[in-house]
C-alpha cells in the first residue's frame, strides 16, 4: 500500500471511513494517526444526565408509561450515537466504543442503564482494560443482564462469573466448571440498587475460602478480576478480538500474540496498544485489505460520511439498521453480533445493494452529490478494485456515481 | 411410456444425461414431489398449559385462579386433557389422527430470556454455548444447493436458516418476489460479473447474489402458474401459510418453509390475547391442511409448531403468566407413527426451584427425528453429535 492507501485502510479500522474532505487533506499516514489520537481525548457522552430524584420519580411511574419513556429514550440515544459516529473528530473513540459495545454485549429493557453502560464504555474505551472491565462489570445493566442480582451466599448464580470468563476475558475452555463456581461465590454481594448504582451487599457475600485458577484465599469480585488479568490467556483473548475487528476476519496466531504482548507490555493500556498496532508494518499487508465485511453500522455510518448523507429521522434510521441486521443497543445476546459472512444473506445483500439509491429516492436521508469523476470516486471509496466494466455503471443507468458505486459488492468490504 | 411419465422417471435418476437431447427442447420444469417441512414459530413464549389443558388436575386450578380455563369451556379430547376452545380445527385434525403433541420439551439449564432462548432453539446449541449458524442453515450447508430450498415467509432471515456456505431465503410475500430483483443496476452487476475478484469476501457476495437471482427467478416462474386458494384468513399467519401452500402446490423445490406467529408474551390479561392468537393459528393451519389435502400435497408435508419457552405454572398478579421453561410441540401430518399425545402428561408436581416445568424431552431429539426421518439426512453432522430420535414419525 502507498501512503494514501494506508490512510484509507486505517480509516475503516480506526474509524468509519474517510470523509471526502479528509481524503483530500491527508497525505501522510503519521499526520492522520496523530490527529486520530489527539481528537480521541475528547469524550462526548450520550443522553441527558438523570438525577437520583428524577430516577426515583421515574420508578414511581405507571409501568406502561415508564416503558414508553424508556423506549423513546433508547431510540433517541441510538440516533444520537449514530450521528456522533459521523463526525470526523469522533472517529477513534466512537469506533473503539462500538467495538466494546459488541465485546461487552448487553441487552436490557432499562434504557437509562443501557445508556449508562454505553457511557461507561466510552469513558474507558481507550483507557486501561482492567478498569474498563471492572467498571463495566459494576454497571447496573451488566449486573442485572447477567443475573448477579440473584447471586448470593448459599444460592449462587453462576451466569455473571461464567460470562465474564468466557466472553470478556479468557475465552472458552480455559478454566474449569469448578473455577466458575468459585468465582461466582466471590462475586456474591455485587449488586445494583434501584437507582442503578453499584452496591456491595455484605450480608449476601460469601466470605469463605475459594480456590480459583489454583489460588486460594477469601477472594471477592475484585480479587477474581486481578487473578483473571494475571493469566496470559486473557491478554491473548482480548488480542484475538482486537485482531478480528481491527486487522482481519482471518485469524493470524503470530499477529494475535504480538498484540497480546503489547497489551502486557503496556500494562493493559488500550491506547498505546492500538497506536502500536496502527504503526506496525504488517497491519498494512495487502492481505488485510478488504478482509472485513462491513457491519451494518459501519456500512451505514461510512456511507453517510462518504456520501454526505444526512439522516433526519430517528425512526427511519433505526428501521434501516433493522433491515440490515444490526441495531445499536440491541445485540442478539451476550456474545454480541454474528459477524463476517453472517451479515450476508439473500435479503440483506439485496437490501445493501439497493440502499444508497433508496435513501436518496425515498428521502430517508438528504444527499449532497459531489462533482468528482468516477475514477476519483473509485479511488476514494474502494479497498479492492472495481471491475473495469462497472466504471460505466453511472452513465449507463443515469445514476449519480457515488450512489452507483456504493451499490456494489466491492463497497461492502474494507 | 408417455413422454411426461418418461420425464418424471428420468428426473428420479437425477441424471440429465439420460434425457435424450430431442426432449431437452421441451424443458418442462419438474415439480418437486419430495417431503416438505413447515415450521411455525410462536414468538414470545406460548402458554402450553392453557393450550392443552390438564382439566382433571387440581394443581392446575390452584396455580391459576384467574388464568385457568374451566372444564366447561375447553374441548375435551380424552379423560385428562382438553384443547383450548379456540382450537376447533386442530381438534378435528386430532380426531382424524393427524396431530401428535409432545409434552415437556425443553433443554438443560433453561434460559428465560426471549432472545437467548430463541437463539438456543434456532441454533440447537447448549444453553451455555453460542453458535452463529442455525440448525436448518447447517442442513442447507450439508444437503442443499440453492437458497430457495428453505424459505422463510418474512422480511428478514432468522438465525435458524443461516448456514455458513448457504442460507435460506426470506420472502416477505409473493408480490414482493419480483420487486426485490427489479433494480436494473443490481441486475447488471450480477450479469457482468466474471470469474474471481481475488477477494474471498467479494466472491462470496457475488455467489450469494447470483444464487439470489436464480432462486428468485425460479420461484417466480413456478408461482406464475399456480391457483392461489382464496379461503385463507387474511391474518399475518394466514397470509404466510397461503404463500407456503402456493409454493408447495407450484411444485417448488423447497424442503423447508418457515412461518412466524407473534405476540405470545402474555404477562398481562392473558385470556383474551391468547384466545385471539390461538384462534388465528387454528384458522390458518386448518385452512392450510384442507388446501394441501385438496391438492394432494398433505401426504408429504409435515407441520411443526414450537415456541422459545412455555410460561410459569403459577399465574402472576396481572392475570397473566411469566416466562417459563418446558413446553409442548405440535406435529401435524398424516404420516404420524404415533398420533395423539406422544408422551406422559405434563408434571405439575415436580417443578424446578423457580416453579417452572422440568423438561423430559430435549428439543434437539425432536430435531434429530425431523432430520433423520423426514429430511432424510444424518442428524449428528448437523446437530454436532448423536441425539436420540423419537418415534412420532
Amino acid at each position: 500500500m502507498n501512503e494514501k492507501e494506508k490512510i484509507k485502510h486505517l480509516s475503516w479500522r480506526a474509524g468509519f471511513g474517510l470523509s471526502y474532505q479528509q481524503w483530500h487533506s491527508y497525505t501522510k499516514l503519521n499526520d492522520y494517526i496523530h490527529d486520530l489520537f489527539e481528537h480521541a481525548k475528547n469524550v462526548e457522552l450520550l443522553g441527558e444526565e438523570v438525577s437520583n430524584e428524577e430516577m426515583q420519580s421515574m420508578m414511581q411511574e405507571d409501568k406502561k408509561d415508564l416503558q414508553m419513556e424508556m423506549r423513546k429514550m433508547e431510540k433517541d440515544a441510538n440516533f444520537q450515537w449514530f450521528q456522533q459516529m459521523q463526525k470526523d473528530e469522533n472517529a477513534l473513540r466512537e469506533k473503539v466504543t462500538f467495538f466494546w459495545h459488541d465485546y461487552f454485549a448487553c441487552r436490557i429493557n432499562n434504557s437509562y442503564w443501557s445508556i449508562k453502560l454505553n457511557n461507561t464504555i466510552r469513558e474507558n474505551a481507550l483507557g486501561n482494560f482492567k478498569i474498563l472491565l471492572t467498571e463495566v462489570s459494576k454497571t447496573s445493566a451488566m449486573l442485572r443482564f447477567l443475573n448477579n442480582q440473584q447471586n448470593k451466599k448459599n444460592a449462587p448464580n453462576e451466569n455473571f462469573a461464567r460470562e465474564v470468563m468466557e466472553l470478556f476475558t479468557m475465552g472458552r475452555d480455559k478454566y474449569s466448571e469448578e473455577d466458575i463456581k468459585e468465582a461466582a461465590r466471590a462475586f456474591t454481594g455485587w449488586r445494583s440498587n434501584r437507582l442503578g448504582e453499584f452496591v456491595f451487599h455484605e450480608k449476601r457475600h460469601d466470605t469463605g475460602l475459594k480456590t480459583f485458577l489454583g489460588q486460594t484465599g477469601n477472594w471477592n469480585g475484585d480479587d477474581i478480576i486481578d487473578i483473571i488479568l494475571e493469566q496470559p490467556q486473557t491478554a491473548h483473548f482480548v488480542a484475538s478480538k482486537i485482531h478480528q475487528h481491527f486487522v482481519s476476519e482471518t485469524d493470524d496466531e503470530k499477529q494475535i500474540q504480538w498484540i497480546a504482548d503489547k497489551l502486557i507490555e503496556n500494562n493493559y493500556e488500550i491506547s498505546p496498544t492500538l497506536r502500536a498496532l496502527f504503526t506496525v508494518s504488517w497491519f498494512y499487508d495487502s492481505k488485510n485489505e478488504g478482509s472485513i465485511i462491513k457491519s451494518p453500522i459501519l456500512l451505514l455510518v461510512g456511507m453517510s460520511r462518504q456520501g454526505q448523507f444526512e439522516f433526519n429521522d430517528t425512526k427511519k434510521c433505526i428501521r434501516v439498521q433493522q433491515s440490515l441486521g444490526q441495531i445499536l443497543f440491541k445485540p442478539p445476546n451476550v456474545a454480541g453480533w454474528n459477524e463476517g459472512r453472517a451479515w450476508i444473506d439473500s435479503s440483506t445483500l439485496l437490501f445493501r445493494l439497493n440502499l444508497p439509491m433508496a435513501l436518496e429516492k425515498r428521502k430517508i436521508a438528504t444527499y449532497k452529490p459531489t462533482n468528482a469523476t468516477p475514477f476519483e470516486l473509485a479511488d476514494f471509496l474502494f479497498q479492492v478494485p472495481l471491475p473495469k466494466a462497472n466504471y460505466q455503471l453511472p452513465t449507463k443507468f443515469g445514476i449519480d456515481p457515488m450512489l452507483s458505486f456504493m451499490s456494489t459488492p466491492e463497497y461492502q468490504i474494507c | 411410456m408417455k413422454r411426461r411419465d418418461f420425464l418424471k422417471y428420468t428426473s428420479l435418476t437425477t441424471s440429465a444425461v439420460l434425457v435424450p437431447s430431442f426432449l431437452k427442447a421441451f424443458e418442462i420444469p419438474q415439480n418437486f414431489e419430495g417431503k416438505k417441512l413447515v415450521i411455525i414459530q410462536f414468538s414470545g413464549g406460548n402458554d402450553g398449559l392453557n393450550t392443552f389443558v390438564p382439566y382433571q388436575n387440581d394443581l392446575y386450578y390452584q396455580y391459576r385462579p384467574k388464568v385457568a380455563l374451566s372444564k366447561d369451556e375447553i374441548l375435551k379430547v380424552h379423560s385428562e386433557i382438553g384443547f383450548h376452545p379456540a382450537l376447533q380445527q386442530l381438534r378435528s385434525l386430532y380426531d382424524e389422527g393427524y396431530v401428535s403433541i409432545i409434552n415437556e420439551v425443553g433443554y438443560p439449564n433453561p434460559n428465560r430470556s426471549h432472545f437467548r432462548s430463541m437463539d438456543i432453539w434456532h441454533t440447537a446449541s447448549e444453553a451455555q454455548e453460542y453458535k452463529n449458524n442455525g440448525w436448518l442453515g447447517r442442513y442447507l450447508d450439508a444437503e442443499c444447493t440453492a437458497p430457495h430450498m428453505a424459505i422463510e415467509m418474512s422480511q428478514g432471515l432468522s438465525l435458524a436458516l443461516k448456514g455458513d456456505q448457504l442460507s435460506g431465503m426470506a420472502v416477505p410475500n409473493l408480490n414482493m418476489l419480483q420487486k426485490t430483483i427489479r433494480s436494473k443496476h443490481v441486475k447488471y452487476i450480477n450479469n457482468n460479473h466474471k470469474g474471481h475478484s481475488h477477494n474471498a469476501h467479494v466472491d462470496f457476495m457475488y455467489k450469494t447474489l447470483a444464487s439470489t437471482y436464480s432462486s428468485t427467478n425460479y420461484l417466480n416462474e413456478k408461482i406464475g402458474k399456480v391457483d392461489r386458494s382464496s379461503s385463507y384468513p387474511q391474518t399475518q399467519l394466514g397470509k404466510q401459510l397461503q404463500d407456503v401452500a402456493s409454493f408447495i402446490k407450484a411444485g417448488a423445490k423447497s424442503k423447508v418453509y418457515y412461518a412466524t406467529h407473534n405476540g405470545f408474551d402474555t404477562h398481562v390479561y392473558q385470556k383474551n390475547k391468547h384466545q385471539q392468537l390461538l384462534g388465528q393459528f387454528d384458522e390458518a393451519v386448518g385452512t392450510f391442511v384442507q388446501d394441501l389435502k385438496k391438492s394432494g400435497q398433505f401426504d408429504n408435508t409435515l407441520v411443526v409448531v414450537f415456541s422459545e419457552f412455555g410460561r410459569r405454572v403459577k399465574e402472576n398478579g396481572s392475570a397473566g403468566t411469566d416466562h417459563g421453561t418446558a413446553n409442548n410441540m405440535i406435529i401435524i401430518g398424516n404420516q404420524l407413527k404415533k398420533a395423539g399425545f406422544y408422551n406422559q402428561e405434563t408434571d405439575l408436581v415436580n417443578l424446578d426451584s423457580n416453579g417452572d416445568l422440568q423438561y423430559s424431552v430435549d428439543f434437539r431429539d425432536v430435531y434429530a427425528t425431523l432430520l433423520d426421518k423426514w429430511l432424510d439426512t444424518k442428524h449428528d453432522q448437523i446437530l454436532g453429535g448423536k441425539r436420540s430420535p423419537l418415534a412420532f414419525i
